[in-house]
């Protein structure tokens, strides 16, 4: 549960002092989200502040008419971590949907406009609590650089062989048929590449698939016809196309 | 030295009075780029949160390697524009490079823990101050945000 003792531990009041976390813990509010209940959704006005007490929540992108799924999370937050801080930035909307991704889940809110009122009457109190905010919008900023080489949501990565010798074995049209595909599934979580050869010249073009962390699979002397194949019953369906895996 | 009328038109310190705008003054010190010139590289501890004065200065982000991802510009400062926020907020580290834009640029920097002892001294400047410096900071992730999805979409179109 909430209380004095959990805000000590929440890391965006890290270094305020016992009175400072008793005028925090008399504007909190306690809720309780099941399994799957949406916190706030993205565009929505961000005016307070969300600490997870217990469980989970997932940081989501919703795609327009769709179900929200758990492959399309970018970050996870965890008890004693705090979200939205973009309540404190302009233009003050949500940049993501936040959804419960435990079967509970509790959160404390505080409204920024009581925080800001405790910061008026106590400056230490605010200098301390906008060093921790911008402490974390540090640690998001340093997430995203190092998530830039890898779609944050992919969790299948196809890569495409494309030396000279693949190109002249038909790469390109196998990666146009790919690209064609995956416009038409609207995946976001499908995360395509390009890479050398891997010394198997006289089976090109080579594709590899790797679903989440499962072993990868490579494709040998694959066509635009056969990509779409693999796309649809492989990389869709679950099924690996045996009779186009390479055999070394 | 650097006017208070300059001052008070910085971004970071719109909010302060007077007397905290002659305290803030009494920390700056004025540095000079030819256009190209590095001003800091990300990665590096820094020593100094900025102002540009005069000129232009370009934020970029260096990394990831590899030919699709060539260094980029996130951002290109003009007069009263701070930077180099994350001098005053744990872990101490610039994100992004600075380099002086146009043929000759003036900065005003301010030491940082010149800064970070007048918000102990004055914690009312120093929440002013740091409420402010927040916002460079979103606003800067949204700009980062911004390069990051238009490096994917060119990621696919550039490799194939």
């Amino acid at each position: 549960m909430g209380g004095l003792v959990f805000l000590k531990k929440v890391d965006i009041f890290k270094g305020l002092n016992q009175d400072q976390l008793t005028a925090v813990n008399k504007r909190a509010r306690e809720k309780k989200y099941l399994y799957g209940d949406r916190l706030f959704s993205e565009g929505e006005n961000a005016d307070r502040i969300w600490l997870v007490i217990e469980g989970k929540v997932d940081l989501r992108f919703d795609l327009p008419g769709r179900p929200t799924s758990e492959e399309n999370t970018v970050f996870s937050i965890t008890a004693t971590e705090t979200l939205g801080w973009s309540s404190f930035v302009p233009p003050f909307k949500y940049a993501l949907s936040a959804y419960s991704a435990t079967k509970s889940c509790k959160v404390l809110q505080i409204k920024k406009e009581h925080l800001l009122e405790c910061f008026e009457k106590d400056p230490r109190m605010g200098l301390i609590f906008m060093t921790n905010v911008a402490a974390i919008a540090s640690r998001h900023f340093d997430q995203l650089q190092e998530s830039a080489t890898v779609s944050p949501v992919a969790k299948i990565k196809i890569t495409v062989h494309m030396s000279t010798c693949g190109i002249a074995a038909g790469a390109r049209q196998v990666m146009s048929a790919l690209v064609e595909e995956i416009s038409s599934s609207d995946r976001p979580d499908i995360e395509v590449v390009s890479s050398a050869c891997i010394g198997q010249c006289k089976n090109e073009p080579n594709v590899t698939v790797e679903i989440g962390g499962s072993e990868p699979v490579v494709y040998q002397k694959i066509t635009p016809d056969k990509m779409r194949q693999v796309f649809q019953k492989h990389i869709l369906g679950g099924k690996v196309q045996k009779e186009y895996v390479l055999v070394q | 030295m650097i006017s208070l009328d300059f001052l008070e038109n910085v971004e970071a310190f719109g909010e302060l009075d007077d007397d905290q705008l002659t305290k803030i003054q009494g920390c700056c010190e004025v540095a000079e780029f030819k256009r190209g010139e590095e001003i800091f590289a990300a990665g590096e501890t820094p020593e100094y949160f900025w102002i540009v004065h005069e000129g232009q200065v370009n934020l970029t982000w260096d990394a990831p390697e590899g030919p699709a991802m060539p260094e980029s510009t996130i951002t290109t400062l003009s007069e009263g524009m701070p930077f180099g926020w994350s001098s005053l907020v744990p872990p101490y580290k610039y994100h992004l490079s600075a380099h002086c834009a146009s043929r000759n640029c003036k900065t005003v920097r301010i030491p940082k823990g010149r800064l970070l002892q007048l918000f102990e001294g004055d914690a009312h400047l120093g929440y002013k101050v740091m409420s402010k410096v927040m916002i460079v900071a979103g606003q800067r992730f949204h700009q980062l945000q911004d390069e990051v999805a238009r490096r994917r979409g060119h990621d696919i179109i550039n490799r194939w």
